[in-house]
C-alpha cells in the first residue's frame, strides 16, 4: 500500500482555483456510470470496505486535498457561520457522529489520527492539523464548538444528520460547506420527501418511496453507500444557492475550446449509517472533483462520458444546470469518441 | 441484507429479581465491548435446547453507556413456547447464547417536549434505557408503573428512589389503579406517550388516547407478540422446488430456518418488516402489525415469524 500523502501546499476552491488531482488522484476517481446512458437508480451497496487504494476502502476517505479541504471549510463558517445548523433534539446524533469519524479515523489512519478512551475522557490527536484535544464525552462544554461541528471542521466532505421518526427521515442538523446547489438553512428539518422534493422524473418512478422503506431498514453496523454525480464548472466545492452570486455566471464562461479546462465531473460518494445511541442516520456527501481534461486520460472514461452527455434526458441536463453549456462540452467529448 | 450479524455471549449473571423475571447480563465470548445502543433497542438471542432452537427479542435494559455488558430481563411465560423457560432454568453463569445487533423499533421521540411512559409488569424493560437517556440529556419524564405487588415489580423500588418525584407507582395488591384517562388528560402540549405492557393495558391506553383526541403520531406502543401456535400446514417453494413441513408449535420463519433457507428478520414478532415474503397462492391468516390492510388484502405476501396459512397450505415465492 502507498502511503497517504498530503499536498505539500494548500490548494484553493475559489478564486484563483489551484486545485489538481495527482496522477494518482486520477486514477482512483470514482467514475459513477455503469452504463452509455444515465438513468437514475437506487444504486446502493454495502459501505464494508473497497478494493485497496480506492475511495471506498475506508470508512471515509482522506485523500491529498485534505488540509486544502479543511481550509475550504473553514473559509466558507467565516463567511457564512449558519452553513453548520441543528436543532434543540439532535445532540446524541452529534456524539454518534464524533464519535463515528473519531473511531474509524484512528483505526484507518493510525499514523496521521488516534483516539484513547478512559472512560467518558477522551483523548483526541488530529497530527495533520496539530491538533491534541482531551474532552469529556457527553459534556459540550469541553469542546470548542458543537461535537458535530467540531469534527467536522476536520473532515472532508459534507454530513447530514436525520432524525428517524413517524417512519421517515428529518434532516434536523448539518454541516454543508460544498454542497451541488442545495442550502442546509432552506432544507433544515425537512422529511425525506420534501428534501428530495426539486428531483425531476424520480418521484414518478416510485424512486424515493423504495429509498426510504430501504433506509429505514439500514441497521447498526451495515453502512450503504452510492454514487451521485453532476458537473460544476471550475474546481469550485462551496456551489450554495447562498453563493449563487459568485458561481451561477460561471456556466456562460465555457466555450468548446476551454470545456476541457473549465468543466468537472462532481461525484458524490454519498454513505449512510444506522446511529447507535441516538437511533438516527448519518447521511454522508463526499464530494471529488475532476477536470475534463483529467478524466479523459482514460480512453474508455472519456468514451462514456460523451455517450452519456449526449444522450442525458432534458430535465436532468435543466435540473443540473448543464442547459447553457451542453453544446460546448458535448462538442468537446465528441473527440474521444469517433 | 444478512442476518449473519450475531455475537456468541457469555452470560456473566443471572439473578431472580421478581418470582416471575430474571434479569441476565452477557458479554462478548471475543472479549471486546458491545457498543452503545439507543433506548428503546431490542436484541434478538439464540438459543439452542437440544434440537430445538429459539430466537427471541428481549428490550435492552440498563445503560446504554456501559459498552462491555448487554443486559436483559425475561418473564417467564409458563404458557409459551419454550424461550422463556429455556432462559429460566438452563441458562446460568457461563452458558454461551448467540446475541444479534440491537435493533430499534421503540425509539425515543427526540423532539418531544415531556416524555411519558406507561409501564405494566416486564414492559418496563424498554423504560429502563429510556430513563438513563432522558437523566443524561435533562428532559422532562414521568414514568407510571403499574404493579402487582412490591416483590413481582422488576426494578420499582429503585427507581422510585432515584426519581422519587418522576415515578409513579400503582400497586394493585393495594387497590391502587392506573386512571390512564386522568393522566392522559392532564398533559401539556408536546407530550409523547409511550406504553409498553400486556395486550389489555396497550389497548386500553391507545383507546382512551383516541377518546381524548390525542394526535396518534404521539402515542408509541411496543408489545412483543410471540408467535401463536396455530394448525400445521405445509408449505411449497416455488424457486429452491422443495416442500416443508410447519409444525402446530412452530412458526413459518421457523420451520424455513429448520430448512436452512436464509430469511432477514429482527423483532420475529409482526413489527419490523425485514421477513416480508412473497406468496404465490394459498390462503394467509395475518396477524402481524406491519403490512397495510390494502397488502394483506392482496394476499401476495406474508410475515412468516408470526403469520401462517389459514388452511393447510401456501406457496412462496423463493
Amino acid at each position: 500500500m502507498t502511503k497517504l500523502a498530503f499536498k505539500p501546499s494548500l490548494e484553493t476552491f475559489r478564486d484563483d482555483f489551484t486545485y489538481r488531482n495527482s496522477e494518482k488522484a486520477v486514477k482512483r476517481f470514482p467514475f459513477p456510470y455503469p452504463e452509455d446512458k444515465y438513468m437514475y437508480s437506487v444504486n446502493m451497496e454495502h459501505h464494508n470496505g473497497g478494493e485497496p487504494g480506492s475511495v471506498f476502502e475506508k470508512t471515509f476517505d482522506i485523500d491529498e486535498h485534505y488540509l486544502s479541504e479543511v481550509e475550504e471549510r473553514r473559509i466558507v463558517l467565516e463567511k457564512d457561520p449558519k452553513r453548520f445548523a441543528t436543532l434543540p433534539h439532535m445532540d446524541l446524533h452529534q456524539w454518534d457522529l464524533l464519535e463515528l469519524i473519531m473511531e474509524s479515523l484512528a483505526k484507518d489512519y493510525p499514523e496521521h489520527f488516534s483516539l484513547t478512551k478512559d472512560n467518558d475522557n477522551w483523548l483526541w490527536e488530529n497530527r495533520p492539523l496539530g491538533i491534541k484535544k482531551s474532552f469529556v464525552f457527553g459534556d459540550k462544554s469541553t469542546l470548542p464548538q458543537d461535537p458535530a461541528e467540531y469534527i467536522t471542521r476536520q473532515a472532508q466532505g459534507d454530513f447530514v444528520l436525520m432524525d428517524q421518526r413517524d417512519e421517515d427521515l428529518y434532516a434536523d442538523a448539518a454541516m454543508v460547506t460544498s454542497s451541488a446547489d442545495w442550502s442546509v438553512q432552506f432544507d433544515l428539518g425537512m422529511s425525506f420527501m420534501e428534501w428530495h422534493g426539486p428531483v425531476p422524473l424520480a418521484h414518478g418512478m416510485g424512486v424515493f418511496e423504495r429509498a426510504l422503506k430501504y433506509l429505514l431498514m439500514i441497521r447498526l453496523g451495515q453502512p450503504v453507500r452510492r454514487l451521485n454525480w453532476t458537473l460544476t464548472i471550475n474546481p469550485r466545492m462551496d456551489t450554495a444557492p447562498e453563493v449563487y452570486h459568485e458561481w451561477g455566471h460561471e456556466r456562460a464562461s465555457v466555450t468548446p475550446e476551454n470545456a476541457g479546462e473549465k468543466v468537472h465531473l462532481r461525484v458524490e460518494v454519498q454513505t449512510l449509517f444506522r446511529l447507535p445511541r441516538s437511533n438516527g442516520m448519518l447521511f454522508g456527501v463526499r464530494a471529488y472533483l475532476i477536470s475534463m481534461e483529467d478524466l479523459c486520460t482514460n480512453p474508455a472514461w472519456a468514451q462514456r462520458m460523451h455517450r452519456v452527455m449526449e444522450t442525458l434526458h432534458p430535465e436532468l441536463i435543466d435540473y443540473k444546470g448543464i442547459t447553457r453549456y451542453h453544446k460546448a462540452l458535448v462538442g468537446w467529448l465528441s473527440q474521444f469518441d469517433q | 441484507m444478512s442476518t449473519d450479524f450475531s455475537h456468541t455471549a457469555r452470560v456473566t449473571r443471572a439473578d431472580q429479581i421478581t418470582p416471575l423475571i430474571k434479569n441476565f447480563s452477557f458479554e462478548r465470548v471475543d472479549g471486546k465491548p458491545f457498543g452503545p445502543f439507543s433506548a428503546g433497542s431490542h436484541a434478538v438471542i439464540g438459543m439452542h435446547d437440544g434440537s430445538e432452537s429459539y430466537k427471541n427479542p428481549y428490550s435492552l435494559v440498563g445503560s446504554s453507556n456501559n459498552f462491555m455488558e448487554y443486559q436483559i430481563a425475561v418473564r417467564l411465560e409458563s404458557n409459551g413456547r419454550g424461550g422463556s423457560l429455556f432462559m429460566h432454568n438452563n441458562v446460568e453463569v457461563g452458558t454461551e447464547l448467540e446475541i444479534g445487533n440491537p435493533f430499534n423499533l421503540f425509539p425515543v421521540y427526540k423532539p418531544a417536549k415531556k416524555h411519558l411512559m406507561l409501564a405494566g409488569g416486564v414492559g418496563i424493560t424498554p423504560f429502563m434505557a429510556y430513563i438513563d437517556e432522558m437523566d443524561l440529556m435533562k428532559s422532562n419524564f414521568e414514568l407510571h408503573y403499574s404493579i402487582r405487588d412490591f416483590e413481582h415489580g422488576a426494578f420499582a423500588k429503585e427507581l422510585k428512589k432515584k426519581y422519587p418525584e418522576q415515578v409513579k407507582l400503582y400497586i394493585q395488591a393495594d387497590d391502587v389503579i392506573a386512571n390512564f384517562n386522568t393522566i392522559l388528560n392532564s398533559q401539556p402540549l408536546g407530550t409523547h406517550v409511550y406504553v409498553c405492557g400486556p395486550h389489555q393495558m396497550v389497548g386500553d391506553v391507545l383507546r382512551i388516547a383516541d377518546d381524548l383526541g390525542w394526535p396518534t403520531t404521539s402515542i408509541h406502543s411496543e408489545e412483543f407478540k410471540a408467535p401463536d401456535p396455530g394448525n400445521p400446514f405445509t408449505v411449497t417453494l416455488a424457486k429452491s422446488h422443495c416442500e416443508i413441513n410447519v409444525r402446530a408449535r412452530e412458526s413459518l420463519l421457523e420451520a424455513l430456518e429448520q430448512a436452512n433457507v436464509e430469511i432477514p428478520y429482527s423483532c420475529r414478532g409482526g413489527a419490523c418488516g425485514f421477513c416480508k415474503t412473497e406468496v404465490i397462492n394459498g390462503e394467509i391468516d395475518h396477524r402481524d402489525y406491519y403490512l397495510t390492510d390494502a397488502e394483506k388484502a392482496s394476499g401476495k405476501c406474508i410475515m412468516p415469524c408470526i403469520s401462517r396459512a389459514q388452511g393447510d397450505h401456501l406457496t412462496l415465492d423463493i
